[in-house]
């Protein structure tokens, strides 16, 4: 069930009171805003526009510009398979096919809202490839198997 | 002869203790009590003296940055340390920063009080999340101990801010940052004015990367020749390289300046022979083949062969390798990454990685390279900032090895 507009505008406001409201904490707040929504919805980049002065088109052209930044719903849980070269030597293809397998299409939530996942760029850890991030935590070297248990935690 | 794995930066590495105790325990803290006694001018002539050259790609002087910035007229200035590390096949700031914070953060604080600093900002990408922790935890430490103040302008305490980038690499350009700190999405401005002038806020900023940070407290400590017991004449110090790919021992390895190729890729376990090539200098590099190993890791010994350090990146491929595929990726990065703000970028990396697709699936037509060369001209030319300049520079190094018979494939 989404939340209604009025609750999401007063937790985003609340969000706002606790990071500040000048321009420049607009990524901190979309930052916060995202780890409690898994996106931005319209009714945060309002109460973005009425506390904080950002037009409502000019926090989704910042959104859209941001890789940790979405307009549609992620999973609560995501996980983030680098596709760059020193990964792509040491198999992250397969492991992202897989994912594509177990855990469904790229960047599509479990009908449960649970888990999504997406390719990425590099992670800046390609001492450990084939690397990935799960809950905004190292996973890496990313094994089939951490893929098969992700996919068991989803309905 | 395997090159000696000179610890200086990551002399603390080994050790299992990360506190504020144990830093000062073994030395810190002594460069910024120095600074505080010698004063910022002082300060910035050691710096210059010493050597220094930025460690983010552009190898700027360090002290030219830092003294521009103290003697400017504005009296708001601000610093900024550069935490947002990209580049493919990097993660050598994120293992400085995980072996020795206090030491990343003590240059910081030299920074802010040389050039006489209202507020230190730390840009840390998004997907570092545990290292933004540590740097705040480290940060408190400092800070419940009294050693942000006396710093800022008037002797006040220095107000410290750490801020998670959003995931985008061309927010690591200096000037994409203070636009994602600001607020806005992170397109690069065109430069002049340099950020020494006008930079974070339009008010005259420092900008460094972490390992140039992290090489400041022994200078100011030890004095301007520190650097110079190592390295060679015109690259003085030690170097920090992450080497990945088909080695034995990824990882960041601490070499003195003029170290060749070959003792590095020794280092990390790779057998020099069974090497096709190595990419040196990250994505925007250069590929570099076995004839060319020994090559002296300084920046007067890549100038010589036409190739870089760039970002200190080092991904060696096995003769398995297809180094077309591995430009495909490279293309694939910079269309994602392209900030999309000027054509030639916007579109051009676009194109470009087409072709590498084609090229990398062995289904040419036949014009692919010497289209691919017009492109790399025109994005060289024509791009406002370093990432579409810099885009097409592998692929016309992979072009330039292909025309000499040194691919495998
Ligand atoms: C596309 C692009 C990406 C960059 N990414 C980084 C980066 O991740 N980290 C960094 O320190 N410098 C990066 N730089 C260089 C910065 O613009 C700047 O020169 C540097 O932070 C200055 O610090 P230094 O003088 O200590 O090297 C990048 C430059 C370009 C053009
Ligand atoms: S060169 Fe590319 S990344 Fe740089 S400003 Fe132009 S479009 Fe953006
Ligand atoms: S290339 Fe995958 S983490 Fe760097």
């Amino acid at each position: 069930m989404p939340e209604p507009d009025a609750a999401v505008m007063n937790r985003v406001r609340t969000l706002i009171d606790e990071t500040g409201s000048e321009r420049t904490q607009l990524l901190e707040v979309l930052h916060k805003v995202q780890a409690e929504f898994q996106h931005i919805p319209r009714a945060a980049a309002e109460a973005i526009e009425q506390a904080m002065n950002v037009p409502v088109a000019d926090t989704y052209g910042v959104v859209t510009f941001y890789d940790l930044l979405t307009e549609r719903p992620v999973g609560r849980s995501v996980l983030r398979i680098c596709e760059d070269v020193p990964c792509c030597l040491h198999g992250s293809e397969e492991l992202a096919r897989e994912a594509e397998q177990r855990l469904g299409p790229e960047g599509q939530p479990s009908a449960d809202g649970a888990v999504s996942w997406t390719r990425c760029a590099c992670l800046g850890l390609c001492d450990r490839a084939p690397a990935a991030l799960y809950e905004e935590k190292p996973l890496a070297p990313l094994h089939h198997q951490d893929i098969a248990s992700i996919g068991d935690r989803r309905a | 002869m395997i090159a000696v794995h000179e610890a200086v930066l990551l002399r603390r590495r080994q050790n299992k203790q990360r506190d504020l105790k144990a830093y000062t325990a073994s030395g810190g803290l002594t460069a910024l009590a120095k600074a505080h006694s010698i004063g910022p001018e002082e300060t910035v002539r050691i710096l210059t003296d010493s050597g220094l050259v930025g460690r983010g790609g552009a190898a700027f002087p360090a002290g030219r940055k830092w003294e521009s910035v103290r003697t400017a007229a504005d009296p708001t200035r601000y610093v900024v340390l550069n935490t947002d590390e990209s580049e493919p096949g990097t993660f050598k700031d994120r293992v400085m920063i995980e072996s020795d914070p206090f030491m990343v953060l003590e240059g910081l604080l030299i920074a802010c009080y040389a050039v006489s600093a209202s507020c230190a900002y730390i840009y840390v990408r998004g997907e570092y999340g545990g290292i933004a922790e540590l740097l705040e935890r480290s940060l408190d430490e400092l800070r419940r101990a009294g050693h942000l103040d006396g710093i800022a302008p008037g002797g006040r305490p220095l107000p410290v801010e750490v801020r998670h980038g959003g995931g985008a690499y061309i927010c690591g350009e200096e000037t994409a940052l203070f636009r994602s700190i600001e607020g806005y999405r992170g397109e690069p401005m065109a430069k002049p004015p340099f950020p020494t002038v006008a930079g974070l806020f339009r008010k005259p900023t420092v900008v460094n990367n972490v390992e140039t940070m992290a090489n400041v407290p022994d200078i100011i400590a030890f004095g301007a020749k520190t650097l110079r017991s190592r390295g060679t004449e015109r690259s003085p110090g030690t170097k920090l390289f992450s080497v990945s790919g088909h080695v034995a021992r990824p990882d960041t390895y601490e070499v003195p300046f003029g170290t060749p190729l070959k003792e590095l890729l020794e280092l990390a376990g790779a057998r020099a022979d069974d090497l096709q090539a190595v990419l040196l200098g990250g994505a925007a590099g250069t590929f570099v083949f076995p004839k060319d190993f020994d090559l002296a890791l300084s920046y007067e010994g890549v100038a010589e062969r036409k190739a870089t350090l760039g970002s200190g990146a080092v991904i060696a491929f096995d003769r398995q390798t297809n180094l077309w595929q591995v430009a495909e990726r490279l293309g694939r990065f910079f269309a994602h990454e392209s900030c999309g703000q000027c054509v030639p970028c916007r579109v051009g990396t676009r194109r470009q990685h087409e072709m590498l697709e084609t090229l990398a699936n062995g289904h040419g037509r036949g014009d692919e390279r010497s289209l691919l060369l017009r492109l790399s001209q025109v994005m060289t030319d024509a791009s406002i900032c370093g990432l579409g300049q810099t885009a097409a520079t592998a692929v016309r190094s992979l072009m330039d090895a292909e025309s000499a018979g040194l691919l495998a494939h």
